[in-house]
């Protein structure tokens, strides 16, 4: 860091000050795959279907359906979904579902499949809310499902897990511009901290330039849902794939700018996860055709 | 109340218009000026929408038809209409933005945005953010070619159903949300309805003035040319730190670009250009020392290798070199070697030497 203040300069990351942040590390390390994994490790699980999407990139509910079916079982162990949900939340917790509002909204179809699990899983309707938008809906709930969707973003790197929870904490212009390297402060908020019992990332048709605003360039059929109990974890993930997915489209590598300072400092100093790719067991389920990671 | 007035002029298809037709269409035009004249004359406050783009919108393109009503959205609520993302429009001096929807029975929504900027300056600067797509002339019928001209030849771009212009002080993006052949000529033509009467301005003077080489081996690379005036957006290219190092802000003009280096191995890494014109020579001085007490805290600190307001020193990604005449200030990083940094730093000064001579 430099002197005497919170200013992080490029200079920073050339010497290693800030330590070697996800967005650079994944460049040159490889991930580790279900065959090599030791106990230990936060899991990550992807599951892709080539049918999710159609030609117009409608969604088909039926392989969504599925693939969260697949990732829920991965995730949890449990057999089918009601028990893997059962093992997540208690039937009488207020859940509140934290989807991604605006830039590549996450799709509908999978918020509602997510809600009428729940319910099948004996969770009343009542206590299924939407949570996304401000404090009091965070307060309000016993337990989060965060379902962030999977894009860049212009002035945090990646607008994906960690920045989904910004409204939490009533001023979301503090976290912007050159404050995002503390979004996972809001995760620790004590009306947020340990409520989060599942990440499931709309990996379906990701962004991966920063926008901001949509640009369907830089969107394309991924077909993916990125889950896990770990949020940096999945956010190092998918940060993975978005750099891979742009150094794929220039040829080069296409680094974010700025770097996603968050990522990393919800590791080191917020402690919600790792973002060390040695740390990281991912799980690969379906389809496997550019899967970037 | 002066869009939905204005909105039922008609002026759909562009070919073939007989003079008759041109006749009446402008009597028409005349009378909803007088009229239009006679509304703002008793609603006195409030900018009146640019009334010329608004009539030469086409009412209906193809399958989509234009709404009657659109939408105006003042820097105030940019927020509110594009949540995290109006920092890069405020990032510009930007006035407000006017937004048109066309629908469809079965082909999805066009969405027409158009931001009112400033300057010229201004829109160039939204549209340098990314160069890629295809080029588009939309002063031609047949509008789509590849070939690249200079950046500050290129007036639109179109990718994947998105067409972005620019066009004086106007930054227009027209999307297509399915796109098909269909939707690529209804946006098309969209577009040359907007530009359609409209003078082309040059580029920013600091584009325009920088060198396509400096030595032959190191060359301009036009794709990485971006003009901007704050530090949000540099980041977003160029990042340099959390912090508004260089105190740029809407008074500020900035051309950021790269070069590409025919060195071999790591030499040959892209070298990074910022030229900086301030406001005052006052605040050039104070942003440079800004961005040493910050960004070369150990030289400025410790012992020096430069003094003054004109310096090279070796940091961790190559040679740096920095130099302020003026209300100038030009800053070139990742060079690989001192010599490099040296040319262009005398590069940048030639470069402002010429905006200097051609202002006067």
């Amino acid at each position: 860091m430099s002197e005497d203040k919170q200013v992080i300069t490029r200079r920073d990351f050339l010497r290693g000050a800030v330590e070697v942040t996800a967005g650079v590390s994944l460049l040159a390390a490889g991930i580790e795959t279900t065959e090599a994994a030791p106990t230990g490790k936060s899991q990550v699980v992807l599951v892709r279907h080539e049918n999710v999407l159609d030609a117009k990139h409608a969604v088909n509910s039926a392989a969504l359906l599925q693939m969260l079916f697949q990732l829920l079982g991965q995730v949890t162990g449990e057999p089918n979904m009601k028990l893997a949900w059962r093992s997540l939340v208690k039937t009488d917790d207020v859940v509140g579902l934290v989807h991604t509002n605006h830039l590549n909204a996450t799709h509908k179809e999978l918020i509602d499949l997510v809600r009428s699990t729940l319910m099948e899983a004996g969770l009343s309707e009542r206590n299924i809310r939407m949570a996304q938008g401000g404090a009091d809906q965070a307060r309000a709930c016993t337990a989060l499902i965060a379902l962030p969707a999977l894009k860049a973003h212009w002035l945090t790197g990646i607008g994906t897990v960690l920045k989904n929870y910004i409204t939490f904490s009533d001023s979301p212009s503090s976290y912007h511009d050159a404050q995002n390297y503390k979004l996972g402060e809001i995760w620790n908020m004590p009306h947020v901290k340990g409520k989060t019992k599942l990440v499931v990332v709309d990996a379906l048709r990701p962004l991966c330039d920063k926008g901001p605003q949509a640009d369907p360039r830089y969107m394309w059929d991924y077909k993916g849902l990125i889950g896990g109990t770990d949020p940096v974890a999945v956010e190092t993930i998918c940060l993975k794939i978005l750099l891979q997915k742009r150094q794929a489209l220039r040829g080069e590598p296409w680094p974010l700018s700025p770097p996603p300072l968050c990522v990393e400092m919800a590791d080191t100093r917020y402690g919600l996860g790792t973002s060390r790719l040695e740390e990281i067991r991912l799980e690969r389920l379906g389809w496997s055709t550019d899967s970037l990671v | 109340m002066l869009v939905s007035v204005s909105s039922q002029i008609q002026c759909s298809k562009r070919p073939a218009i007989s003079s008759q037709v041109i006749q009446f269409l402008m009597g028409v035009l005349i009378f909803h000026a007088l009229e239009l004249v006679s509304v703002a004359q008793v609603q006195p406050k409030g900018p009146v929408l640019p009334e010329a783009i608004v009539n030469q919108l086409p009412e209906r393109v193809g399958a989509w038809t234009r709404g009657d009503v659109p939408r105006r959205v003042e820097p105030k609520g940019i927020f509110e209409y594009m949540d995290g993302a109006g920092e890069l429009y405020l990032g510009y001096r930007f006035k407000f933005l006017e937004v048109h929807d066309y629908a469809s029975a079965n082909q999805g929504n066009i969405l027409v945005e158009l931001y009112w900027m400033e300057s010229a300056d201004d829109a160039y600067g939204l549209l340098s953010g990314d160069w890629d797509g295809d080029v588009v002339d939309l002063g031609a019928q047949t509008a789509v070619t590849t070939n690249l001209p200079a950046t500050g030849e290129i007036r639109a771009l179109y990718g994947a159903g998105l067409l972005r212009i620019w066009s004086g002080n106007l930054y227009a993006r027209i999307i297509a949300y399915e796109e098909s052949d269909e939707s690529k000529k209804a946006v098309l033509a969209i577009g040359r309805a907007i530009v359609a009467g409209r003078a082309n301005s040059p580029a920013p003077s600091l584009v325009k003035g920088l060198p396509a080489e400096i030595t032959p081996r190191f060359r301009l690379q036009p794709k990485h040319i971006v003009f901007l005036r704050s530090h949000l957006v540099l980041n977003s290219v160029y990042y340099l730190s959390s912090e508004n190092l260089l105190d740029l802000g809407l008074g500020c003009e900035v051309a950021a670009t790269s070069f590409s280096s025919s060195l071999p191995g790591a030499q040959g890494k892209p070298v990074h250009l910022l030229l900086v014109r301030y406001p005052s020579a006052e605040a050039a001085r104070q942003a440079l020392k800004h961005f040493q007490k910050i960004y070369l805290a150990e030289k400025y600190l410790g012992p020096t290798v430069f003094s003054g307001e004109q310096g090279i020193v070796q940091i961790e990604d190559g040679w740096l070199g920095f130099a302020r005449t003026g209300s100038n200030l030009a800053l070139v990083f990742e060079c690989p070697d001192e010599e490099s940094a040296k040319l262009f730093i005398q590069g940048a000064a030639q470069t402002f030497h010429k905006i200097e001579a051609s202002d006067e």
